[in-house]
């Protein structure tokens, strides 16, 4: 059950029912009892793999409070990751384990293990690694309520796509008392119709280009090439921050306040800057949880370089099984690193030339850099595999002519001449919402704000563009309907 | 804190209001009005005609397939039995679709008689025999209102394949928003098809000579499937609960199995059922039906909607199955009449190659407007038998010295006016508020610069409609709709040869 299918919507609404018949103290029962009900939909036999993990975490984190051993520690992170590098990770590490033998010995088998990889593991597994270690640390004091701690940990909006929430946020709005309102009502409606604007109208439009070109390489080169390649960091962008917007919508409405995951990431002057507006639920946890316990940048450059490496690799691990993904990660890291080495040295350039660096126009020379940098990375991510990713590169620059960007080559990727008008159309909107925040002007807040009437306006537009315009169900196809006569 | 939950749900109403509107203006607008040929599936229209029928208006219902919206006339069965019938048939109907339709129509309307027609009988519901059942379903129940019957229809179907998405089907813009970038004219109008009335598709087009075979074999009875009898079980208690009698009709196909006709003559017989076959040889012959009456293989066309109607209403009142009424001029039924004859000519004068014949039949209707414009040496192809005709279409004007000369005629458009001279001859007003023409014609002998220079123009709001060839050059004008129905050219032209129609 995705946000974007019927029956999420037939179930949200049912909850949002709930929610407002309820007393306000039933909540956490609300959301732990409905939690479990979304999982179980999904599928029943995982739902109570779910339930024994969260039982032992919630044991871990009564364990973390009383003992101070960091072997214990250690042993109740390594359980608690167990399960996340059994079903995701194992597959890829016996193909690895395959690869060496192969090249040692003969032998050319393959070794797999059917398993069925829980939905949402990577969310709840490192919500789970966060509270144990904030417990062990003294952050916070063990949840001692079990259902409040479980709807914690399985709190559905942040299943399919995070963000990944810390125990200084949602833990403590579970606790709080909190009454209904109709202003958050409003704007996690308005919120979950925006990330389906996203998601629908836009990132699927641009997934049905870059998959045209990325399945058929061959049949492509040059400007439709370079085009997939930067519509594919777009889709990446808008397909993720639609699920957040969504699952922050859903928690909206029923009065949770989730963490920003995206900050106009492609507004960024560099990839350092990138990074703090990509995935910061994600990045922070890491920052957290990860480089700071290896020492951060207090143990020298180098240390500080190495750590970064670290992160980068296991974020790009996290995203996929996979080596294009831990390349992708790396790729990430050495642009990092090479940023901070090179920093100073644009600074002096900069300088020199008596450039103003806090001009609109050496911004924009920057993002554009940058954008085109994280595109080129994105490549890796959504390649098939490493040596895929060196022939997108090798055929955008076969037969690469300007014309081709004009001569309708464009309107024969996946998408027709209107609906790729519509896509350049909805990229603008998608544009201007990410100026204006980056302006520090807050679009949603201000049509909340605005008269009803306005309000209504705004809402159904976006509704039934998403209605209309989106890519989602049986796609009309008028060919299916001709039949032979009889 | 009353007031203010008072004043959102106010607001919280008038916004499902206005969503509620615009969802169904959205889907109305995006749904697909002809999932065939414009004018080969009627279901859309059949729908529309139905739900805009005033409540118990009608006598006989007509269930069934293409067969029966191609075959069964209502119009005609009208005018010979004063009853008013509808078609309320959609293209490969089992008697699954069959039952919730009735079931919808039963709503409004209380006819006396229910006449089923026989082909759904060896098809299984919910199964792909040999075309794509899932189309035909859709086809057949997107346009139905949504009720709990359409939810009942929609959730049975959903149960036999799982593969139907039952919002989709309830709601079928979230199939068809897919269509907004092929949006046409059609698709903003209330009614998308033409040349549907009551059900009855009668413009279906294609005219083949078809040499009945009558029945394959001499067979044994050909069981039936469970679930299609089950359905019309189903149906006949319905119609029964409804006050409704029964009659089978097997609608002439140029093949059947005689098999399958023995196995529903005896559920008919079981059930006591009135049954007509006019596949069986003896019962077509009485039809008076022939190898042009067909649109296709096993589908009438217009001529042959109306020997069949004749036939059934002959045999229905013969085995006393229905019980006429008198004619009550009934608007609805004489409209659609005018409609169906009007709709066939329009369709006809594009058709006729012969010269006098298109002047006869223009000359004779006050429907249409024409202009004429000659081109070239429009006239040397013209007898004297011809040149009388064209006197008498265009009054006024003597075409006894005409030879080489420029000509434009207005008829039937206010006044009628005809000039035939030397030179370039030009006309230019209005028909009414919407439409302004422009005609000029310059025949051979104009002048000697012209001369090889002639031409003919027919502009109706700026737009040339003229074949701008030799001879003589009409343009015909449908004044009820403003459209134009035929735009050609007559060879007119060369002494001794044919009038031959330049433009199909």
């Amino acid at each position: 059950m995705t946000f974007n299918s019927f029956a999420f919507l037939g179930f949200f609404a049912a909850v949002m029912l709930l929610y407002f018949i309820l007393p306000s103290k039933s909540r956490t029962i609300l959301v732990f009892v409905s939690s479990l009900t979304f999982y179980a939909l999904y599928n029943v036999k995982v739902t109570g793999f779910l339930c024994i993990y969260m039982i032992l975490v919630y044991a871990f984190g009564i364990l973390a409070e009383r003992s101070k051993s960091k072997a214990i520690f250690a042993l109740m992170v390594i359980s608690g990751l167990l399960p996340l590098l059994i079903s995701k990770y194992i597959n890829f590490g016996l193909s690895i384990i395959d690869s060496v033998v192969s090249h040692i010995s003969a032998s050319n088998a393959s070794h797999s293990v059917n398993i069925i990889v829980p939905l949402g593991i990577s969310y709840f597994t490192f919500k789970s690694i966060g509270y144990i270690t904030d417990v062990y640390k003294g952050k916070i004091s063990a949840e001692r309520n079990f259902i409040t701690f479980c709807a914690y940990i399985s709190f559905f909006p942040e299943m399919l796509a995070g963000p990944i929430d810390r125990t200084d946020n949602l833990l403590l709005q579970l606790k709080e008392k909190a009454g209904k309102s109709f202003y958050d009502l409003q704007r996690g409606v308005l919120l979950l119709i925006w990330g389906y604007f996203e998601k629908m109208c836009v990132a699927d439009r641009l997934g049905a280009c870059v998959d045209t070109v990325y399945a058929d390489l061959y049949a492509y080169s040059g400007a439709a090439v370079f085009v997939s390649i930067a519509f594919y960091s777009l889709q990446i962008y808008l397909d993720f921050a639609g699920c957040t917007h969504m699952a922050m919508g859903v928690a909206y409405a029923m009065g949770f306040r989730l963490p920003q995951n995206f900050s106009q990431p492609y507004l960024a002057v560099s990839v350092q800057n990138f990074w703090k507006r990509w995935h910061m639920s994600l990045m922070g946890w890491f920052k957290e949880y990860v480089y700071i316990p290896m020492g951060g940048n207090r143990k020298g450059t180098i240390r500080k370089y190495i750590n970064m490496m670290v992160v980068f690799a296991l974020s790009g691990l996290w995203h996929g099984a996979g080596l294009s993904f831990i390349l992708w990660g790396c790729l990430n890291g050495l642009l990092q690193i090479g940023g901070m080495i090179v920093d100073p040295v644009k600074e002096k350039a900069y300088r020199l030339f008596k450039a103003d660096t806090s001009s609109e126009a050496i911004k924009w020379f920057k993002r554009i850099g940058t954008y085109i940098l994280m595109s080129c990375t994105w490549v890796f991510f959504r390649a098939d595999s490493v040596k895929h990713a060196l022939l997108i590169f090798k055929r955008a620059f076969t037969g690469l002519s300007l014309y081709s960007l004009t001569d309708g080559t464009l309107y024969n990727i996946g998408l027709n001449e209107k609906n790729m008008h519509l896509l350049v159309f909805f990229l603008l909107i998608i544009l201007i919402y990410d100026i204006l925040r980056e302006k520090g002007f807050k679009p949603i807040e201000k049509i909340l704000g605005s008269h009803w009437i306005f309000k209504c306006i705004v809402f159904l537009s976006v509704l039934f563009a998403v209605m209309i315009f989106g890519i989602y169900g049986t796609a009309f196809d008028a060919s299916k309907f001709i039949y032979m006569q009889f | 804190m009353k007031k203010i939950i008072v004043q959102r749900t106010i607001k919280i109403i008038i916004l499902l209001a206005v969503f509620a509107v615009l969802f169904s203006a959205v889907q109305n607008i995006l749904r697909h009005k002809c999932l065939y040929r414009l004018d080969e599936t009627p279901e859309t229209e059949m729908w529309e005609q139905l739900y805009d029928l005033p409540k118990d208006t009608l006598d006989i219902v007509f269930v069934g397939s293409s067969h029966v919206y191609n075959g069964i006339n209502p119009v005609e069965f009208y005018e010979k039995t004063g009853l008013k019938g509808f078609d309320l048939a959609t293209s490969n109907q089992d008697y699954f679709t069959g039952y919730h339709m009735l079931k919808e129509m039963f709503k409004t309307q209380s006819p006396k008689y229910v006449v089923i027609e026989t082909y759904a009988f060896h098809q299984r519901p919910f199964v792909d025999q040999e075309y794509d059942k899932n189309l035909y379903y859709k086809m057949s129940l997107d346009d139905m209102k949504l009720s709990l019957n359409k939810v009942g229809a929609v959730r049975e179907w959903h149960k036999n394949n799982n593969d139907i998405n039952v919002i989709e089907r309830l709601f079928p813009v979230f199939e068809y928003h897919s269509r907004w970038d092929e949006l046409n004219p059609a698709d903003f109008s209330d009614t998308a098809l033409r040349s549907v009335e009551l059900g009855f598709a009668y413009g279906t087009t294609g005219d083949e000579f078809i040499t009945y075979r009558g029945y394959t074999n001499a067979g044994t009875p050909v069981e039936c499937p469970d679930l299609a009898i089950e359905y019309f079980d189903k149906i006949v208690m319905l119609c029964r609960e409804h006050g409704a009698e029964i009659a089978l009709v097997t609608v002439p196909d140029s093949i059947i199995d005689a098999g399958k006709r023995l196995k529903i003559g005896e559920i008919a017989d079981e059930r006591a059922i009135p049954f007509i076959d006019y596949n069986e040889p003896s019962k077509y012959e009485s039809t008076g039906l022939d190898g042009d009456c067909w649109r296709d293989r096993s589908h009438m066309n217009l001529k042959g909607s109306v020997l069949l109607t004749d036939a059934i209403v002959r045999d229905f009142k013969e085995a006393g199955v229905i019980a006429v009424k008198p004619l009550d001029n009934d608007r609805l039924y004489l409209e659609a009449g005018k409609r169906i004859e009007r709709d066939t000519l329009n369709r006809t004068i594009p058709t006729i190659t012969d010269f006098s014949t298109y002047l006869d039949i223009l000359g004779n209707s006050e429907d249409y407007g024409v202009i004429i414009a000659a081109q070239g040496e429009a006239f040397g192809g013209l007898d004297d038998a011809l040149k009388e005709k064209l006197s008498a279409f265009v009054p006024g004007v003597d075409f006894s010295d005409c030879y080489g000369r420029s000509f434009i005629a207005v008829k039937g458009l206010g006044e009628d006016e005809g000039i035939l001279d030397l030179g370039v001859l030009s006309l230019e007003g209005d028909f009414d508020d919407k439409t302004h023409y422009e005609i000029e014609s310059v025949g051979s002998f104009a002048g000697s610069d012209l001369e090889f220079g002639s031409y003919a123009t027919i502009k109706l709001n700026g737009v040339d409609y003229a074949e701008n060839t030799d001879g003589l050059n009409f343009v015909v004008y449908d004044k009820s709709t403003g459209e134009v129905i035929d735009a050609n050219a007559f060879a007119t032209y060369a002494e001794g040869a044919p009038v031959i129609r330049l433009r199909y």
